[in-house]
């Protein structure tokens, strides 16, 4: 995976050159869980090469890649003209990224207010009111792999404006465990079912 | 002028607690004041300046002369992300446009942006301009990978992954980047999806109670009890695994369900059955010897099946049109209306 310090790697990345590494392999649903779980090895070091791949600064491990079927990015904010902008920011990275934008719509905007006593002490009819506005923003994505789906909020966290919040969700995909392939019991012929056995 | 404050300070403490004391320290203060007498000409040479001590005078170097301000120096075709590399605070001299913000005065337009504090208070994205965006893009291209071509329809994605993990991740500005709410997992699974055979299926949903809903035929599993998210996921697995397991074993007082117990209506051993037949056989009484084979024979009927589909379709799927409609025609067929 990609880790934090890494980040300022990707300008350092940009000025060491390009770096040629195939990245796509979709050699069908079984076998593209295989490859991807990028790692990036520190290109700080000029001219040492530090894995097979001749001048790159990606590995890929064994490890299979989760796929997200809908990642969820809900900001809010004070201001509406800051999660105007950011969205146009996220949207954008995800067009260049090549990841599916689902709907980006705006859920209707949050007013908390309180009437409070105006002065320290007495003067019970003079108060005064305070109102919290939060405005919401949401940009949903579909079908994105693990390691994108880290890229991709990795960046949109890291350039996240001040006072803007952000809420994730991620729904992940995953086979049938193969211990919930079969049923256990018909693997022990001696042992009738209606018997009760200890958990195992 | 702090040696002179702390000698007021002490004789307005001598003065106060010298009985406490005695008379030797009301003569040691006495002898202050005079100390004092001499030291306060001495100090008033150095006017306005506090006494450093041995540290010396504050050396203030003259302020230097601003240049041209960046702005009247930038060519237009000129590399922007130079400008604003990453997330900075505005910079009247380094933002060539002619920005205004802030509430006017009486006949008069908002403040310019030179001192300007609403400018720098709100958060700008003068780092992240598209030209930027693409240069980072095409920078963190190397680590994404490509979502697999097979899998482009939902359908697709439920019928090979069935079981589907929410998760929820939350950035926030504070005193902790922590937030226990992280650690909730959520497990989804179509029961239909589950190899469990008819039995299996109904101990299932029993089991699960709340937590299936027949319509969708969906098992929601929600954990949180336990502090971190992978330690949630592992026991909602857990779960699942144990319930799928459990649901094959029929124990032996299962064969105590009453009808009071049962998901679905069936017409075998059913009032609805045993009224339907007394009927047809006393409609037929006339000659016939009563039996079992009798009610074999009557049960063959098709008009029979058709009222037996009809009462299922009635008492399973809830009154409507159509299904009391079927009713209606099975009841006419049988009683020969």
């Amino acid at each position: 995976y990609v880790s934090p310090t890494n980040y300022v790697c990707f300008l350092f990345a940009n000025l060491v050159g390009s770096i040629g590494l195939n990245t796509c392999r979709n050699r069908g649903i079984y076998t593209t869980l295989r490859p991807f779980r990028l790692t990036l090895s520190a290109c700080l070091h000029t001219g040492t090469v530090v894995s097979s791949q001749p001048s790159s600064t990606v590995t890929v491990t064994e490890e299979p890649d989760t796929l997200y079927q809908k990642v969820s990015v809900l900001v809010k904010g004070h201001d509406k003209a800051v999660l105007d902008s950011y969205e146009f920011f996220a949207t954008l990275t995800a067009k260049e990224l090549g990841v599916t934008l689902g709907k980006v719509f705006e859920p209707p905007k949050n007013i908390e207010r309180l009437t409070l006593l105006k002065s320290v002490h007495i003067f019970n009819k003079h108060r005064v009111q305070y109102e919290m506005r939060t405005h919401y923003r949401c940009i949903e994505l579909c079908h994105v792999t693990g390691s994108t789906a880290q890229v991709y909020l990795e960046y949109i966290q890291r350039n996240l404006p001040e006072g803007v919040a952000m809420e994730v969700t991620k729904t992940a995909m995953e086979r049938i465990p193969e211990h919930i392939l079969k049923p256990m019991w018909k693997d022990l012929p001696t042992d009738p079912p209606t018997e009760e056995k200890p958990n195992q | 002028m702090a040696a002179h404050t702390l000698n007021i300070y002490m004789l307005s403490l001598g003065r106060m607690h010298c009985h406490i004391y005695g008379r030797n320290v009301h003569k040691a203060l006495n002898r202050a004041t005079y100390a004092t007498a001499l030291s306060t000409n001495n100090s008033s040479l150095n006017k306005g300046f506090p006494d450093r001590g041995s540290r010396g005078p504050i050396i203030r170097r003259p302020r230097r002369e601003e240049g041209e301000p960046r702005k009247d120096k930038m060519p237009v075709d000129q590399d922007w992300t130079a400008v604003y590399p990453t997330a900075a605070p505005f910079r009247p001299g380094s933002v060539p446009l002619p920005v205004r913000m802030g509430f006017p005065v009486k006949r008069g337009v908002p403040p310019e942006k030179k001192g300007n504090l609403e400018l720098i208070k709100i958060p700008n994205f003068l780092h992240l301009t598209p030209t930027a965006i693409k240069k980072h893009c095409e920078a963190m291209k190397l680590f994404c990978t490509e979502w697999p071509s097979a899998l482009d329809t939902n359908v697709k994605c439920d019928e090979h992954f069935p079981i589907k993990i929410e998760c929820k991740d939350y950035v926030s500005a504070g005193t902790s980047i922590r937030n226990p709410s992280a650690r909730i997992v959520n497990l989804r699974v179509k029961l239909s999806s589950l190899n469990l055979d008819d039995h299996a299926g109904k101990k299932m949903a029993k089991l699960l109670g709340e937590r299936y809903y027949k319509e969708t035929d969906i098992i929601t599993i929600i954990t949180d009890s336990c502090p971190v998210r992978q330690q949630n996921y592992d026991y909602a697995m857990y779960l699942l695994t144990v319930l799928y397991h459990e649901s094959w074993k029929t124990e032996a007082w299962e064969s105590e369900k009453t009808v009071a117990d049962m998901e679905e209506y069936s017409w075998e051993d059913s009032p609805s059955q045993k009224n339907a037949l007394s009927t047809l056989v006393r409609m037929q009484i006339a000659g016939e010897v009563e039996g079992d084979a009798v009610r074999d024979k009557l049960l063959g009927r098709p008009e029979v099946q058709e009222y037996r589909e009809s009462v299922i379709r009635l008492m399973n799927e809830g009154e409507s049109e159509s299904s009391i409609l079927q009713y209606r025609e099975a009841v006419k067929k049988l009683l020969k209306l």
